[in-house]
């Protein structure tokens, strides 16, 4: 993984993360969005095979790269959960 | 959230998710279609191979066979401290020897690791004749379905909305949408209609459309999924579900780690 910041502001940021899919930042893009500090979460991947995914956040206050780490925080948290529960219920 | 298990098998599982967004679901889905790493044939060296076949098709069908992939022992070869050049951590030579007459199939595969072989011993390579002989020396690697299907470990992955099927006050169990149904779940029950099995449904709305008074209403649950996952043979059903969860957590991991560093 590799990040770039093209552009931040105190409560927006424009970052690319080289190297990733939409399987991650279709999952981080719906975390942020649960976040009601955040107001705008969303990412392009321009051409699908030649370009970087580049994730823009725009918040009311708080600091965007705050907010991505807490949206990535709640995403562990939510297939760590997956893992238990299904693991245990597999093994019965 | 809650998972109901419908069928477990070696290389089958469906299960009922509940309680997700789809944006998670879809994560665990693409994960298993194409972030967990597996391993693959990646280059063959030929000594011999008077078949019928050329040497790139050898290759292919060398390349397209699953082998069961052991990540406690191996790396992705570009994690490798090796740095890409090879390593008995990052790849794994197997050697394939035949002579005619024969089937050669993917069990005549001889590995240098006791511990990891062909996941299936019956995929047919080519048939020689009399005189015939095909000599060779592979290398696998691990990757990741993204680089090439080869590396794909999920075949079958998919999910649906659990449907819910209501009937409405008015519905006078006429039996036009029992008949209707394809998958056979409604049944008559006094003076009402049932539904056996809402898994079952595939959402095909002939009984909406057979129901005069439009008594039948068929939603689908935007937190509920019908998951389905089918595995090559690289792990067993119930490893690459975990192991596609284990992913996306090592990929948020990192972009924290990341995050971190340039703050």
């Amino acid at each position: 993984m590799d990040l770039k910041v093209i552009e931040k502001t105190d409560t927006e940021i424009l970052v690319e993360i080289g190297g990733e899919s939409h399987t991650l930042l279709n999952t981080l893009k719906s975390s942020l969005l649960d976040d009601p500090r955040v107001e705008v979460a969303t990412y392009d991947i321009k051409h699908p095979t030649i370009s970087e995914p580049i994730l823009f956040v725009k918040t009311a206050g708080v600091d965007p790269v705050v907010a991505i780490k807490e949206a990535s925080a709640r995403l562990i948290e939510v297939y760590e959960e997956f893992k238990s529960v299904f693991s245990e219920k597999a093994s019965i | 959230m809650d998972v109901e298990i419908i069928e477990l098998s070696d290389d089958n599982a469906r299960f009922v998710l509940t309680g997700v967004n789809p944006a998670i679901a879809n994560g665990l889905r693409k994960s298993m279609l194409s972030e967990v790493p597996t391993m693959a044939i990646d280059y063959i060296n030929i000594y011999d191979n008077t078949s019928v076949l050329f040497d790139e098709q050898i290759g292919l069908r060398m390349g397209l066979i699953p082998i069961i992939t052991d990540l406690d022992s191996y790396v992705l070869s570009e994690d490798c401290d090796c740095n890409d050049e090879g390593c008995t951590k990052c790849q794994l030579t197997l050697t394939l020897s035949a002579e005619g007459p024969v089937m050669v199939y993917s069990g005549d595969i001889q590995s240098s690791d006791p511990n990891v072989s062909v996941a299936d011993e019956k995929v047919p390579i080519v048939e020689l004749k009399e005189r015939q002989k095909l000599v060779l020396e592979a290398v696998a690697k691990l990757g990741t379905g993204r680089k090439h299907v080869k590396y794909q470990a999920g075949v079958a992955c998919g999910y649906k909305n659990v449907p819910v099927i209501t009937f409405q006050d008015t519905c006078d169990a006429c039996g036009k949408c029992v008949d209707e149904c394809p998958k056979e779940i409604l049944r008559i029950d006094g003076d009402k209609v049932t539904v056996t099995d809402p898994l079952k449904c595939i959402l095909c709305r002939l009984c909406v459309d057979a129901c005069d008074i439009k008594a039948i209403s068929l939603e689908e649950d935007d937190s509920s999924f019908i998951f389905t996952a089918e595995s090559d043979g690289s792990y067993p059903a119930k490893e690459l579900i975990v192991q596609s969860a284990d992913t996306i957590i090592e990929k948020a991991k990192l972009l924290n780690e990341i995050l971190e560093s340039i703050e």
